[in-house]
């Protein structure tokens, strides 16, 4: 991926990142969800065309609308009583909380995946390769493993379509899907023999040390982009918890923060969501100055 | 001096009896290029994985490996694993890393080189091997000619002196195949590395090879140059299938030839040169519709025009492709690696669902055929032999699934593919070759009226595929209408009656198999390559290379 962001130390992005999603996850402002989720979406369509983001819309949507049923008939805090359900009460309080929760988790799920899109397995590589070298290698080629099992599992339930197999009751059928179980194991045991001997080959195990192709380095960017976040963090987590920002829903609803270091606290927080965009400007500016 | 010496060497598998390897005394000197051939099952294998330290199968041992004139058992774990390379058959089962780079970086960083060392030779080697632009490419989305350049870039760059290759063309369409081979020739030349090959198609290596070892249940018969190898092979008349098609033809014109000093053709040129110095006379070969077993006139396949991609937003594999298959017709699909031919097996068989276009079985569309219906009609044998086993015995995994019926066949087919020894072996302990053979045998019994074979002659020795050849034939006799996909040349022009090439998703005219070989460089036989340069008669066989 060409972008100023990605060409970051993905320890740097990654100190961008985790934060982020933990404060997602625990912010229950809409208006901060809401803008959060907008700037997500952004940084998906430019990242990756928003591909990956809306292979799994339909299934966070359909996970979200869980929670806003979901919230309101289980939990029956609050004192807003909006009407009786089957004699239970379901409140304003608790309608509002499964709505935020929701968006809060439609949020970290968007940014989950955009961790992804800039990630991949080589984050894994810098991140616990220097300190576990040969755990992080079997981390790798098992997550490799995972696509290539899904792969061969549909060519074996494939091929069993060829041969008679007794699957006429629903017992039968699982039966029919415990026999390409069976065989998704054994085959790929049978490959991880080759697998295991072409690691062997190539000296796998030989030495206890390993080292790594890839630049650990932290450069001149990555150590003042790196600043700027753990600034952004420190001011976010300490606005998080002297309150600033929060919208108290449970145990009666109050009014919605609108005071000035309320305001102050969601242009700080717009900032940190702004900052790669922050980065590719600054990108684009370089670029057209030395053209 | 020698690199690797054999004293006596015999091994024994684990809770085996019999030795597969016996008494072998074999001296490989610094810097040849040597061939490692023998029938199916005839030790090679485990001779090339007992060679390499870290692969060495569990078993006894009696005899020496000398490596560089020392025990290869006291050799350092590491530098055993930097000196002696290995590269296997199948290129998608090395391969460990998601890209190009972290594959190829693999070797070197259990071997712990610094990462400036690692990026010179990388840089340096990627550039030979025309891998600079695939450095950050998926593996997985490269073709099986291209894994297997990665697969071989990977060992070379831990600077190997000694380079086992087990069968590393197996899987690779002809032209790959050509390809990587040249670049061995290439790496043997400049870099001077010590190359031990194994392969079942020998006429593409034996030009480019120093020496043949020749190895038949365990014992090595010959160890040659590549010329007397070939008069080995003349001269123990059970051994003369093995001869690859040109020496074999220099060896069948018996009058032509005028000594022992002789030099033998092994190439298409030296072919054709030897043939124009002999002054040869063509005399037409009968005609392509005479030779046709008849075939009725309706065909029991069609496919119309049919379009087919595997993801919403992805490439289409296969593009409007149309074929007709009569009953008692044999035809090949041939292609590179990747081109679809498997897809489209698939599709015939209605084991995926078509986006375009229809298949039709006996005019009726192919979707309407209950799985009743489909599995009694055709029958389809896929690339990996292993996905179809789901038993522990080879005697169960041909029986489950047959009626009563069916079940009377198994005598017949368990013979004449000579299963008897193997019935009480599990599925997966038998070679790639039996494998085969076994899923043929219960597809076989189904008695369908038409054969799917996705690549049928693979991991097969000559003498093996002639029998496949007879039996197939057999079969169509009988009105089984036979569509195979090969990347082996020789073996689908004995078989097939008609091919097409599958490119860039379309299949191109059908043509007689004769035709398709005189018209092509790449996807023809040694054979085609000699006489299209001396007349238009395109000999099959070397039986009609006598006659001509």
């Amino acid at each position: 991926m060409h972008s100023a962001f990605a060409k970051l130390n993905p320890r740097v992005r990654l100190c961008y990142f985790l934060p982020l999603l933990l404060l997602l996850a625990i912010l229950r402002n809409p208006l901060f969800l809401i803008t959060a989720f907008l700037f997500s979406v952004l940084l998906h369509v430019y990242y990756d065309k928003a591909q990956k983001l809306r292979k799994n819309m339909v299934f966070f949507l359909l996970l979200c609308l869980f929670f806003i049923i979901c919230n309101p008939l289980f939990s029956h805090r609050g004192q807003t009583i909006l009407f009786y359900l089957g004699g239970n009460p379901i409140t304003l309080e608790s309608f509002l909380y499964g709505l935020v929760s929701a968006l809060s988790l439609l949020c970290v799920c968007s940014y989950g995946i955009l961790y992804q899109v800039f990630f991949q397995s080589a984050g894994l590589f810098y991140c616990l390769g220097p300190y576990f070298p040969r755990t992080t290698v079997s981390l790798l080629l098992s997550l490799r493993f995972l696509p290539v099992l899904q792969r061969r599992f549909s060519e074996i339930r494939l091929l069993e379509q060829n041969r008679r197999l007794p699957e006429k009751s629903l017992l039968q059928k699982g039966g029919a899907f415990l026999l390409s179980l069976q065989i998704l194991l054994s085959s790929s045991l049978e490959e991880t023999i080759c697998k295991a001997q072409s690691m062997r080959a190539r000296g796998y195990g030989t030495d206890k040390k390993r080292s790594f192709y890839h630049d650990f380095s932290m450069h001149k960017q990555d150590w003042f982009c790196l600043f700027g976040i753990l600034l952004g963090v420190f001011f976010l987590f300490y606005g998080f918890y002297c309150g600033w920002g929060n919208w108290q829903i449970y145990l009666n609803l109050q009014s919605f923060p609108h005071q000035a270091v309320d305001w102050l606290y969601y242009v700080l927080f717009c900032c940190y969501l702004l900052w790669p965009f922050v980065l590719e400007g600054w990108e684009e500016i370089k670029w057209l100055s030395c053209r | 001096m020698a690199i690797l010496s054999l004293k006596d060497f015999s091994f024994t598998y684990a809770l085996e009896e019999k030795p597969v390897l016996k008494h072998i005394n074999w001296q490989v000197a610094e810097g040849d290029f040597v061939l490692l051939c023998g029938p199916t099952a005839s030790g090679k294998s485990t001779l090339l994985k007992n060679l390499k330290k870290q692969l060495q199968p569990a078993g006894k041992i009696e005899g020496q490996i000398l490596y560089a004139g020392q025990p290869l058992a006291i050799l350092p774990d590491g530098k055993a694993a930097q000196e002696i390379g290995f590269v296997q058959q199948n290129p998608e089962a090395q391969i460990l890393m998601e890209d190009v780079k972290q594959e190829l970086a693999f070797g070197l960083e259990n071997a712990c080189q610094p990462l400036a060392q690692m990026h010179r030779r990388i840089g340096e080697l990627s550039n030979f091997f025309g891998l600079q632009d695939k450095m950050q490419q998926k593996t997985q989305h490269l073709s099986g000619g291209q894994k297997q350049l990665v697969n071989l870039a990977s060992v070379l760059l831990l600077q190997p002196k000694l380079l086992l290759l087990d069968e590393p063309t197996a899987q690779l369409d002809p032209i790959a195949a050509k390809d990587f081979l040249q670049i061995l020739k290439q790496v043997h030349e400049e870099l001077g590395i010590t190359i031990i090959i194994s392969e079942h198609r020998w006429d593409d290596i034996l030009p480019l090879v120093q020496k043949v070892a020749f190895l038949t249940d365990g014992c090595l018969q010959s160890f040659a140059s590549a010329q007397n190898f070939s008069r080995f092979l003349h001269d123990h008349g059970q051994f003369a299938t093995y001869l690859p098609a040109i020496p074999n033809l220099y060896f069948s014109r018996e009058k032509e030839r005028n000594n022992a000093l002789e030099v033998v053709p092994f190439t298409p040129v030296e072919g054709y040169l030897w043939g124009k110095k002999k002054n040869w006379q063509i005399v037409p070969l009968a005609d392509e519709t005479e030779q046709k077993a008849a075939p009725t006139e309706k065909s029991l396949l069609v496919a119309k025009e049919i379009s087919f991609r595997y993801e919403k937003n992805g490439q289409d594999i296969l593009r409007n492709c149309s074929m007709a298959l009569k009953a008692g017709e044999i035809g090949v699909i041939m292609g590179g690696n990747g081109a679809g031919k498997s897809t489209l097996l698939k599709l015939l068989a209605g084991l995926l669902p078509l986006q375009n276009g229809a298949v039709m079985w006996w005019g009726r569309n192919i979707r309407s055929l209950n799985k009743e219906e489909r599995i009694t009609a055709i029958a389809y044998m896929g690339q990996n032999p292993m996905q179809h086993f789901v038993c522990d015995t080879v005697e169960k995994e041909l029986s489950y699934g047959l009626t009563e019926q069916e079940k009377q066949y198994l005598p017949h087919w368990i013979s004449r593919f000579g299963l008897q020894d193997i019935l009480q072996r599990h599925p997966y302990d038998i070679s790639g070759g039996q494998q085969q053979k076994v899923v043929l045998a219960y597809l076989l019994c189904r008695r369908p009226q038409l054969l799917l074979l996705d690549e049928p002659g693979k991991a097969l020795d000559p003498v093996a595929k002639k029998e496949l050849i007879s039996i197939l034939k057999e079969v169509a006799q009988k009105g089984t209408a036979i569509l195979l996909t090969s990347h082996d040349c020789e073996f689908a022009s004995l078989l097939a009656q008609k091919a097409t090439m599958l490119f860039d998703g379309c299949l191109t005219e059908w043509q007689p198999m004769r035709y398709f070989l005189r018209d092509n460089y790449f996807y023809t036989t040694a054979l085609a390559k000699i006489f299209t340069r001396i007349s238009q008669e395109v000999p099959l066989c070397i039986e009609e290379a006598k006659l001509l």
